[in-house]
């Protein structure tokens, strides 16, 4: 596989984008969100923040990844100075830490199809089965063995030839299953109750900062923006891909999937449960944040016409299509920056198979240590988006827009967004930690916010991330050494 | 489902889902970067 093996198409780089932008959040994470904000009206500031937050990262990340044509390490390196390389590895470390408990969740999202497809779901109290694998630390290791081994096999076989191919198939089909799932569920008796819950409008409720913080953090982290992955990507995008255009794509498709998904939901738990208790269902995190997935959807479609041999698997096989497309983009960040250090390919998709098989070890077998790392990497992104948003200040407004994003044919942007970038978002971050902080210290955990040992606390966030960065700036001189070494 | 949600409703997929359209529409007839390569022209 050479390096400079790129997408073959425009169409590759922007379905690429889209799987990894789409993942299991979409479908499990977004309809809890729209329910525990009240319902439809938390739809304006999650629309606000893909276009005053998710898009400007984007396209931020996306030029630095095709002006540079390298990893998040070398970008960094090459565009913001080589005292900053340390800042593009530890945004390449947070999402490969991501990567390694979001294999495991990959793994259960393929284990329930497989047991849906055989009927193992069925007749069942789906508490028990969730028990049952939760418990079972055989299986986790397993499924969290099979999903990583997937998504490897797609890397190993490059850009073009694996990424491109697979996501061709994977993005089509994803969207295709969600229509149906979305058709059938509103088609129930009594669905019309829950897309009038998803589609109420209260103006009066915009005035609550709880509803824009919601829509602030579940717009940050669905669409991957800040996270080094659509970086890595556009690092194989052609010359004339215009990635402002792609990066407006891959925003609206993630949202597009996002509502797909509550609408299949929501109407679908207001048909078969009263209102009263469908609200308490949908706004449950359940074990894992994954309650209303594998414990409550198992038990609905088990309950409407075709549900138990079609729709109940197709529901489990979007979910997988989505973990995979995801978790191929994280596997592809961690072994572009090892190629870019001069390995070949195939010894850096090893390096990074074997790395996150071991280091999501861990998550596979405690919930407790999933959790913790859930939390701590989760948060960590906005780190990530931070110094992506610095990397744009160091270069100006003016040569970022001129030199890095409106080089290609077609869709540019204006002086606005040097306004966006520079001061928009880095307020915006501020303001959504801060919100974190005080969560984490004043509502769920006053006594032990501090205490680095206790899994969803600050301190442990706090403690990990210092000492990632700490250990890369520590690194700096060695990163960029081997950067020169690869080039 | 009243009045209101339906308009609304229509607002927010007309936005996100219209969008996302108009942007297959774009790739698909190689208007979302006039005077491009074709993508068989590029190895």
């Amino acid at each position: 596989m050479q390096q400079n093996d790129r997408f073959s198409t425009r169409w590759g780089l922007i379905l690429a984008a889209l799987g990894m932008a789409i993942g299991t959040g979409n479908i499990w994470r977004f309809p809890r969100i729209v329910a525990n904000s009240g319902g439809g009206t938390f739809l304006v500031p999650w629309l606000i923040f893909l276009a005053t937050w998710s898009v400007p990262l984007l396209i931020v990340e996306s030029a630095m990844g095709k002006t540079a044509r390298r990893g998040t390490v070398g970008a960094f390196r090459e565009l913001v100075g080589a005292r900053s390389t340390w800042r593009g590895a530890f945004v390449g470390f947070c999402a490969m830490a991501i990567g390694f408990y979001y294999s495991v969740v990959a793994g259960w999202c393929i284990k329930y199809f497989l047991m849906s497809l055989s009927g193992d779901l069925l007749n069942r109290p789906a508490q028990e089965v969730w028990e049952g694998l939760a418990s079972g630390r055989g299986q986790q290791v397993l499924f969290h063995f099979v999903a990583l081994s997937l998504a490897t096999f797609v890397i190993v076989r490059g850009v073009s030839g694996g990424i491109e191919k697979v996501n061709r198939v994977l993005i089509p089909a994803l969207f295709a299953i969600l229509v149906m799932a979305a058709i059938r569920a509103v088609t129930l008796p009594g669905a019309t109750e829950g897309l009038a819950f998803l589609f109420t409008f209260r103006a009066a409720e915009l005035a609550d900062y709880e509803i824009w913080l919601a829509g602030l953090s579940q717009s940050a982290w669905s669409t991957g923006a800040g996270a080094g992955l659509i970086l890595t990507y556009a690092a194989y995008a052609r010359r004339d891909q215009n990635i402002v255009f792609s990066s407006v794509m891959t925003g609206l498709g993630n949202n597009a999937a996002s509502l797909l998904a509550a609408i299949a939901v929501i109407p679908t738990v207001f048909s078969l449960m009263p209102t009263e208790e469908a609200l308490a269902t949908i706004s449950t995190p359940g074990p894992a944040s994954t309650g209303m997935t594998f414990i409550t959807m198992p038990e609905l479609l088990q309950r409407i016409a075709g549900g138990p041999t079609f729709f109940l698997p197709l529901f489990f096989l979007a979910i997988s299509f989505a973990a995979i497309s995801s978790m191929i983009a994280v596997l592809e960040l961690g072994v572009r920056n090892f190629v870019d250090f001069g390995m070949s390919r195939r010894r850096a998709v090893g390096i990074v198979f074997v790395s996150t098989f071991l280091l999501g070890l861990p998550s596979a077998l405690s919930s407790s240590f999933f959790s913790n790392q859930d939390w701590v990497w989760g948060l960590g992104l906005s780190i990530s988006g931070f110094f992506i948003a610095t990397a744009a200040r160091r270069i100006g407004a003016r040569r970022l827009i001129d030199e890095w994003i409106n080089t290609a044919p077609g869709w540019k942007v204006g002086p606005v967004f040097g306004f966006v970038v520079l001061w928009l978002i880095p307020i915006q971050l501020f303001v959504l930690l801060g919100w974190w902080l005080y969560q984490s210290i004043v509502a769920a955990d006053p006594d032990g916010w501090w205490n680095p040992f206790r899994p969803n606390s600050f301190g442990t966030a706090v403690f990990q991330w210092g000492v990632a960065l700490i250990i890369f700036f520590l690194l700096n001189a060695k990163l960029n050494r081997l950067q020169e070494s690869g080039q | 489902m009243t009045t209101a949600n339906i308009v609304y409703m229509v607002v927010v997929l007309g936005l996100v889902w219209g969008g996302f359209a108009y942007c297959l529409f774009l790739l698909a007839t190689n208007r979302d970067t006039p005077n491009s390569e074709t993508d068989e022209q590029t190895p």
